[in-house]
């Protein structure tokens, strides 16, 4: 006999999740909500579960957020948190991993993926040295935590979110001596028109610009940094001026000290469930490269499995939310709980809305677009392969021997086998073998992705798995 | 070192735990990793293949940089545990 399953199963707690799960459960549906870490709310909401004051310094995004999880905790939904999706496979049969410690398998009528994005990086000499961090990871210890990384901090990369987390260190009390940005200042203010009406959005730009201009901060513009250096942690930096295209100028490099170094891209959206579900990936510069194709319901190549947020396209909260509603109410028309024509009438400005988010994360992922010259500036003996220690030459060797796929790389020498499964090399990495090979991202076939999709102990994998059935303690 | 601390305040629910058998107080809520790097830990573990230090990258348990051993299981991301009373976590893992 079949017994009753989840109607459906949502992929991922932070906005595009947490949104759509308000909505489903209203409608008489089993709803499934899993997240990796250990509260739902995702990086936009992370706060230190003590520290933080409800009642203070919310934005009114945090403020949808939080009320949104209150929305859902006690209704037809099963939260489960410090769970992870080990496998997905083509008939929605999803396996799940719990606190290192329980298995379990389900086939949900309905998989609504929204596992966000990563941050990208551009490796240069020496990045691997302790004392290189991400500008994601400084933000996360600040907000999660409590915690700055170090009294006196330089910022370097490309993109807006290095003035985000700059304005938040000077907020938090700590220091950011210099911001190294790779675009011009004119790179910068054309985005800018992207903000015109929409007004939250140019607020916080404006407040984050003020805090930065009103510190002793420095900032540079068209500088990279192009070497760490430091006999076991980071002592110092290079950094060079680059040219209108992101090529180092030659002889322009000048070296400084530095005990913390904070460097960012943008960001990667996480396709690794989705082509593991057997989703096609689609290419787009505008969308921050790799990312999971979706149709204008959200739903993907695979009937029945929908995405929403960053994974369909990097375009940062206010897209995830609209995203969240629109997946939501297309998994409700295709349930058959809506019909066609109040589909069509509730979803009209939601579409629309997210015509603009799209425009708005193109304007935004050109600022850290990748481009020729800026992956011909990294150097051979640079590590591009954290995991599996493979230097910029030995992936340039196997392209010369031959190699023109990621997959031929892959096979040669290793490249995204190590323990975090590609996901820091690969966004770089398709980049540097189209580049070299002359071959457009789009016609590159991603590495495809096999279970479990992240590390886990062989011990957990032995554990025996149970059927994971609805269950709700509180509704 | 308590200057990495933005806010921390005295009647929060403090928790000890040790980092490779010396004593630390961190905070109930912070990530293993936080405790780390407020306590002045910038190399936590060795690359596979060549043995260079390496210290956290993503903090969002992307990287799998941050991996130190906690109560005696090796391999965990710092980064995605919080601190529990009494915890004994150890650097250096190869």
């Amino acid at each position: 006999m079949k017994h009753k399953e989840y109607d459906v199963a949502i992929v991922g707690g932070g906005f595009s999740g947490l949104v759509a799960a308000g909505i489903l459960k209203d409608h008489d549906l089993d709803i499934l909500i899993v997240d990796e870490t250990n509260r739902l709310g995702g990086q936009y909401l992370k706060t230190h579960p003590i520290r933080s004051n409800p009642d203070t310094e919310r934005n009114s995004l945090q403020e949808i957020g939080f009320r949104q999880i209150e929305n859902i905790e006690g209704g037809r939904v099963k939260i489960m948190t410090r769970t992870r999706v080990l496998e997905i496979n083509d008939r929605r049969e999803l396996l799940l991993e719990h606190d290192l410690e329980q298995l379990f398998v389900l086939t949900p009528e309905i998989i609504l993926l929204a596992a966000g994005a990563r941050e990208k990086f551009v490796p240069f000499k020496g990045w691997t040295l302790p004392g290189v961090i991400s500008t994601g990871a400084v933000q996360i210890m600040m907000k999660g935590s409590g915690v700055i990384p170090a009294e006196d901090m330089i910022i370097g990369g490309s993109g807006l979110f290095l003035y985000t987390v700059a304005s938040e260190v000077i907020t938090n009390g700590g220091r950011v001596s210099t911001i190294f940005d790779e675009n011009s200042i004119i790179q910068k203010l054309s985005f800018t028109k992207n903000l015109i009406g929409q007004g939250e959005k140019l607020k916080e730009g404006f407040g984050q610009a003020a805090r930065i201009l009103f510190s002793p901060t420095r900032m540079r513009h068209r500088y990279r940094i192009v070497e760490a250096r430091g006999e076991n942690e980071l002592e110092e930096i290079s950094v060079a001026k680059v040219d209108r295209l992101g090529a180092v100028i030659p002889g322009s490099e000048r070296v400084q000290p530095c005990e913390c170094l904070a460097v960012g891209n943008g960001f990667a959206a996480n396709i690794e469930l989705g082509l593991l579900a057997g989703c096609s990936p689609e290419y787009d510069t505008d969308k921050g490269g790799w990312v999971i194709a979706a149709a204008e319901n959200l739903e993907t190549s695979v009937p029945g499995v929908f995405a929403a947020g960053e994974i369909t396209g990097v375009g940062g909260a206010h897209k995830s939310i609209t995203e969240g509603k629109l997946a939501a109410l297309s998994i409700l028309n295709k349930l058959g709980k809506i019909d066609d024509f109040q589909y069509a009438d509730e979803t009209r400005s939601l579409r629309k809305e997210r015509k603009r988010h799209l425009q708005f994360g193109s304007a935004f992922n050109a600022l850290t677009h990748l481009s020729p010259e800026k992956i011909n500036s990294i150097s051979d003996d640079t590590i591009l392969c954290r995991c599996e220690d493979i230097t910029m030459g030995q992936i340039k060797g196997a392209i010369v021997a031959g190699c023109r796929t990621p997959v031929a790389v892959k096979r040669a020498i290793r490249t995204g086998m190590g323990i975090c499964q590609g996901r820091i090399c690969t966004p770089v990495l398709y980049e540097i073998i189209g580049g070299f090979t002359r071959t457009p991202i789009h016609e590159l076939t991603p590495l495809s992705v096999r279970g479990p999709v992240k590390a886990v102990p062989l011990e957990v994998l032995a554990k025996p798995i149970s059927l994971l059935k609805p269950d709700f303690p509180n509704g | 070192m308590s200057h990495l601390r933005i806010d921390a305040h005295p009647s929060e629910n403090q928790v000890d735990i040790y980092i490779n058998g010396e004593a630390y107080t961190a905070y109930e809520g912070d990530t293993v990793l936080a405790a780390l790097v407020a306590s002045g830990h910038k190399s936590l573990r060795h690359s596979r293949k060549i043995g260079e230090p390496r210290g956290p990258l993503c903090g969002m348990g992307v990287c799998y940089e941050c991996l130190v051993t906690i109560n005696k299981k090796p391999h965990q991301r710092a980064c995605m545990t919080e601190v529990e009373d009494r915890m004994e976590v150890l650097t250096g893992e190869a």
